[in-house]
């Protein structure tokens, strides 16, 4: 019995030096310009199977499969499609087209983009969001998510509102990307699910607020739409009645 | 135990001999030239991809950028002067070159027929690009060249229609208030008058282009006459 549970072990041994090994690949651009100084502009794409991790300066990044960043500096990555995990240690920077995301304190955000539209989720850090075309900076508390969109007629870039993050979507891009003992995901995500309550509690206060002022800004554009009405009809009476008069001939 | 030491230096061995093979079925095997030729290969093109990503990327950060400059730049420029730039503005430019370049040829040809007076053909081309190509800059010309050709067919339902489509989606352009001017004259034609009216007075509150609000305030006088 001690003989056959040694060969099959033995087995197993050799049979490793036959499999192949997937190895996650990271393209680089120029070649090899990861390892070089962090001051130098380096593009990156995770073309391999499963998540990147890149460690820089005090943060550590996690690129999901198929997507690319542009490093300009240890503080700050473009980002050029896909998804990022960002573990900040220190002040961190997601550039796009449309604006910038930027942890106010150390923690996680995760940045994901489409063509269109570039999604900040902050996890266990406020995130600043900075439109592009515009002074001020907009925050997305911890638990919640907020979108930066195309250029409007403005000259501004889009925005949304700060909305819930979807939890069991996010749980699950967040437990394809963690590599670490799974009681350790377990206590995080037990820690995350505290301030996503919180969040979304804030977050409907935060709504209702907002719709209140949709619906007064309705109503004030309703009754504008009325008045300038009345005032039309009024001044089309008026005309009436003096073109009658000179028809007429009533002056 | 014996059996154990004898199974271990058989393993060893049977490893090391398949290694063995292994390594000399490499060097000697005709497919690994080729094999190396496209893992370089490969490498190359997701460089490239790379590469024609980050182009990508810069030119798309060049676009926001002139849409950040333009309402101030507009603001600058009035008038015939500020022209390109209010069609710029119009239209949010999406897509790549080799579509703008299909709609341009598109648009070149239904322009061709229309000065023919061919208002069938350039009706059909031009809807045909405005469903294709959405986002093309010539958008808003296509929409007033339809518009047109529709009034000159004497389609006067189709082209109020086309000219509202043109109110919803670039009410900023010039080329909205000179189909507005036509609407007034499908109106008058119509014998509503007091609508064609309604659409003069709309045109001069909101187009100071001179040369539409003189052709309005001129419509406008004709109509109150």
């Amino acid at each position: 019995m001690r003989a056959a549970n040694f060969l099959v072990q033995a087995l197993v041994f050799i049979l490793c030096f036959t499999l192949e090994v997937t190895v996650h690949a990271l393209t680089q651009e120029p070649t090899g310009c990861f390892a070089r100084l962090e001051s130098v502009v380096c593009a990156l794409e995770n073309d391999g199977r499963g998540p990147v991790e890149l460690k820089l300066g005090s943060t550590v990044i996690t690129l999901d499969e198929g997507s690319a960043v542009l490093r300009s500096s240890k503080n700050e990555v473009r980002l050029i499609k896909g998804t990022v995990w960002v573990r900040a240690g220190d002040k961190f920077r997601v550039r796009s087209e449309f604006g910038d995301f930027e942890n106010r304190d150390s923690g996680d955000f995760w940045v994901s983009r489409t063509r269109t539209q570039v999604t900040a989720s902050a996890i266990s850090t406020t995130v600043l969001m900075n439109p592009r075309g515009s002074k001020e900076s907009l925050e997305i508390a911890a638990g919640l998510k907020n979108f930066l969109g195309e250029i409007d007629f403005s000259g501004r870039a889009a925005t949304g509102i700060p909305v819930a993050i979807a939890f069991k979507d996010h749980v699950a891009r967040w437990a394809r990307l963690y590599r670490g003992p799974k009681p350790e995901f377990e206590a995080a995500v037990g820690q995350f699910h505290q301030q996503w309550v919180q969040a979304t509690h804030e977050s409907a206060e935060l709504n209702q607020t907002l719709f209140n002022r949709v619906i007064a800004s309705v109503d004030e554009q309703n009754r504008q739409i009325a008045s300038k009405a009345e005032a039309a009809a009024k001044e089309n009476r008026e005309l009436r009645e003096l073109f009658r008069r000179k028809a007429l001939g009533g002056d | 135990m014996r059996n154990s030491w004898f199974l271990v230096y058989i393993l060893i061995l049977l490893s090391s001999l398949l290694a063995f093979h292994g390594e000399l079925r490499e060097q000697f095997s005709p497919s690994k030239n080729l094999q190396k030729q496209i893992a370089h290969l490969q490498e190359q093109k997701r460089q490239a991809d790379l590469r024609s990503q980050l182009a990508l990327d810069q030119l798309n950060d060049f676009k926001s950028q002139v849409a950040v400059l333009i309402p101030s730049a507009l603001e600058q420029k009035t008038g015939d002067a500020g022209y390109p730039l209010r069609q710029l503005a119009s239209v949010v430019a999406k897509g790549d070159q080799l579509k703008i370049e299909r709609a341009s040829s598109a648009f070149e040809k239904a322009k061709g027929e229309f000065r023919e007076k061919h208002f069938e053909d350039t009706s059909v081309l031009l809807e045909d690009l405005i469903t294709r190509h959405p986002d093309s800059v010539h958008v808003v010309e296509a929409h007033f060249l339809l518009a047109e050709s529709q009034y000159q067919m004497g389609e006067n339902e189709k082209a109020v229609g086309t000219i509202e489509t043109m109110i919803s989606l670039f009410p900023e352009s010039e080329l909205t208030g000179f189909s507005l001017l036509r609407l007034g004259k499908i109106f008058e034609k119509e014998e509503r008058l007091e609508d064609a009216a309604d659409i003069y007075r709309a045109i001069l509150t909101n187009f100071k282009q001179p040369e539409i609000s003189t052709q309005a305030s001129l419509a406008l006088k004709s109509v109150a006459l």
